[in-house]
């Protein structure tokens, strides 16, 4: 049995090769569904820590964009281990880097922590179209939407995208969440959202607070 | 050996040793076609 | 004409005496306009990139209507260029959008091709990642070799219409502060061909080959730098070179002194030996890294700076490198005159002492909506007048 407290650590101090030899071993084994997800549990605290240290200012964007991927890749290679349905969900949240933004380091970031806090993220990626949001809203019916860009004329589209949320008669369902390099308060009033971040542990605070 | 793409520093030193105190560190070439083809392929290098 | 050529040096020098720490008659304003540039005159970025008359024309109508001493540069890119060798990683989003890079698109090279890379980086560059950037050099020969001849033809019309648009511009006395690019090694690997989420991996996971990489691409880059000073014609004041960067801002110290520094530290001696001076564009907050902004060759290069506490940026960097930028640009499209006169001048009373500071927006403005000129207009106009010594 591998030692969870090891592997939250590891997560944590983004030690790959320790995460590497506890999945190997998981799955090496038969009948690891259980185990799979104490260790995808584990991981996922180890993540709320990644988040604890670059609050504290230890780590910083690159590490966030590493854990990101460390993370993703233990989900990955466990995946078939687990069983259906077994993941924890805390909400769910529709999530895009809006219209006419290419940019999306930031969106990841966000995505992986909001995951580890074990929330369901459906990610329709960059340069979304506003319809394409309000379809997949319509689609699955999320908690969240999140809204995230980095240049000035991002606000233009995020405003449109919650305007066309309003116009399907959805804005009152969902609760909109805007992030990146551009937005505060006044933006955030403007466009209709929520509330606003330009920090994903914050972020997923925010969230956690609208669904707990 | 291997050909080279541009033509080296030292290549060019043997056949114009009067460069010699021109320095090798940034492999300045006497051709000025030979840079502007080097910013060019440099320049598809960064955009 | 003689006016013109008047008003040209008197705009230079006052710049020049300012990046080199002294206090000229009244602090310079540079102009930092880009693609913002293209929308003001009336035009999209595409327009402005395929046509560069309609770049010229944007350019004037700047220079004739914003009160400055001197603009950044022209903002263009080689569509005509880029388009024709078929490029992949560079779009319009739309028919008015700005160019962007996408991340994705940036996966260029592969983790494992560090070794190929490091031994001779301009000939993997040119034989591997071209050919993977641009679907003409993919073809074979000869369509391949018609192709790349056929992009040096446009390079070599960009440049010449380039410097039509230089000469355009002194004619009507304004002078341009840029006069080439450059490009951290360790920025052009993560931007362009390993994607910044690849290389926060590679730093990790394979740290000698990065050491490596950057180490080889650095000659390659100055080369790079002193080709373009060599092809822009001879000028009084010492050559200036923009250098963007990316990832400091996004990494922790430890790796920045690890892996960053000392290519910069490298570049920057270079340069300052060569007397071409390196403008700096320290996007986001530098302040944990003031003291080793503090190593470089005083004078002999100068800072974009975006967000900053003016004072301590101010004692830390004085003797340093005249400092350029910090007006919230956010503020001349959302904010009333008075609240950016008011803001311009809470600046001005901090870094204009003793001089060494050069009024710029914090970063360059982009979009149509980074800036409403009745705004910009008036703070240039105030600062010309307020920041009379």
């Amino acid at each position: 049995m591998v030692d969870l407290n090891v592997l939250t650590q590891a997560m944590s101090d983004l030690d790959e090769d320790v995460l590497k030899k506890a999945i190997d071993e998981v799955l090496s084994k038969d009948d690891n569904a259980a185990e799979a997800q104490e260790v995808v549990k584990a991981c996922q605290q180890g993540m709320t820590l990644v988040g604890e240290r670059y609050d504290s200012g230890e780590y910083f964007i690159g590490d966030l964009v590493f854990a990101g991927e460390v993370l993703q890749s233990v989900m990955d290679k466990l995946k078939p281990a687990l069983s259906a349905g077994s993941s924890a969900k805390g909400g769910k949240i529709v999530l895009a880097t809006v219209f006419g933004d290419l940019h999306d380091i930031g969106k990841n970031i966000f995505r992986s922590m909001v995951e580890a806090a074990g929330f369901e993220v459906i990610d329709l990626g960059i340069n979304v179209p506003v319809n394409q949001v309000v379809d997949k809203v319509k689609e699955v019916n999320p908690d969240i939407v999140g809204l995230s860009g980095v240049l000035t004329l991002a606000l233009d589209s995020m405003k449109e995208t919650v305007d066309a949320l309003t116009e399907a008669g959805l804005r009152n369902s969902v609760k909109v969440i805007i992030g990146g390099v551009p937005v505060n308060e006044n933006v955030c009033k403007s466009i209709g959202a929520d509330a606003f971040s330009t920090n994903a542990a914050e972020g997923v605070k925010i969230c956690q607070r609208w669904v707990g | 050996m291997e050909e080279k793409l541009l033509i080296s520093w030292s290549e060019i030193l043997k056949q114009h040793p009067e460069l010699a105190d021109q320095d090798p560190a940034i492999g300045m070439s006497w051709d000025m076609g030979q840079e502007m083809v080097f910013s060019y392929l440099f320049m598809l290098a960064i955009f | 004409m003689s006016e013109a050529m008047n008003l040209y040096q008197e705009r230079s020098n006052r710049i020049f005496k300012t990046i080199n720490l002294e206090q000229a008659d009244r602090v310079p304003v540079l102009g930092t306009y880009g693609t913002w540039s293209a929308y003001y005159a009336g035009y999209t970025p595409a327009q402005v990139d395929i046509d560069l008359d309609k770049c010229a024309k944007a350019s004037v109508k700047v220079a004739n209507d914003i009160p400055v001493d001197m603009l950044h540069m022209v903002s263009n890119k080689p569509a005509a260029l880029l388009q024709s060798l078929g490029s992949k990683s560079y779009n319009y989003l739309s028919k008015d959008n700005i160019v962007q890079y996408s991340d994705e698109q940036a996966g260029m090279m592969s983790e494992d091709e560090y070794p190929e890379f490091n031994k001779d980086p301009l000939r993997f560059i040119v034989e591997k990642i071209l050919p993977r950037k641009f679907a003409e050099l993919a073809k074979s020969s000869p369509a391949k070799d018609v192709a790349l001849a056929r992009g040096a033809m446009h390079f070599a019309i960009y440049g010449a219409k380039s410097g039509g648009i230089t000469g355009a511009l002194a004619q009507q006395g304004m002078p341009l502060l840029g006069d080439g690019l450059l490009i951290h090694p360790m920025d052009l690997i993560a931007d362009m061909y390993r994607g910044i989420k690849g290389m926060f991996g590679d730093m990790r996971r394979r740290p000698e080959e990065v050491l490596e990489a950057i180490e080889a691409l650095l000659p390659v880059i100055l080369r790079f730098g002193m080709g373009q000073v060599h092809m822009v014609p001879p000028k009084a004041t010492p050559k200036v070179l923009f250098l963007p960067m990316h990832l400091p801002t996004m990494m922790k110290l430890a790796d920045f002194d690890k892996f960053y520094w000392p290519a910069f530290k490298k570049m920057m001696d270079f340069f300052a030996a060569q007397n071409v001076c390196v403008l700096g564009f320290y996007e986001g907050d530098w302040s944990r890294y003031y003291d080793h902004l503090q190593e470089l060759p005083a004078k002999k290069s100068f800072g974009w700076f975006e967000h900053a506490n003016f004072k301590e940026i101010k004692q830390s960097l004085k003797d340093t490198m005249c400092i350029v930028g910090l007006f919230p640009a956010t503020l001349l499209q959302y904010g009333t005159e008075q609240e950016c006169i008011a803001k311009a001048k809470e600046i001005l009373d901090i870094m204009a002492p003793g001089g060494g500071y050069i009024f710029a927006t914090d970063r360059e403005l982009i979009a149509a909506q980074d800036g409403k000129s009745e705004n910009i207009i008036a703070v240039n106009k105030f600062v010309m007048e307020y920041g009379i010594y």
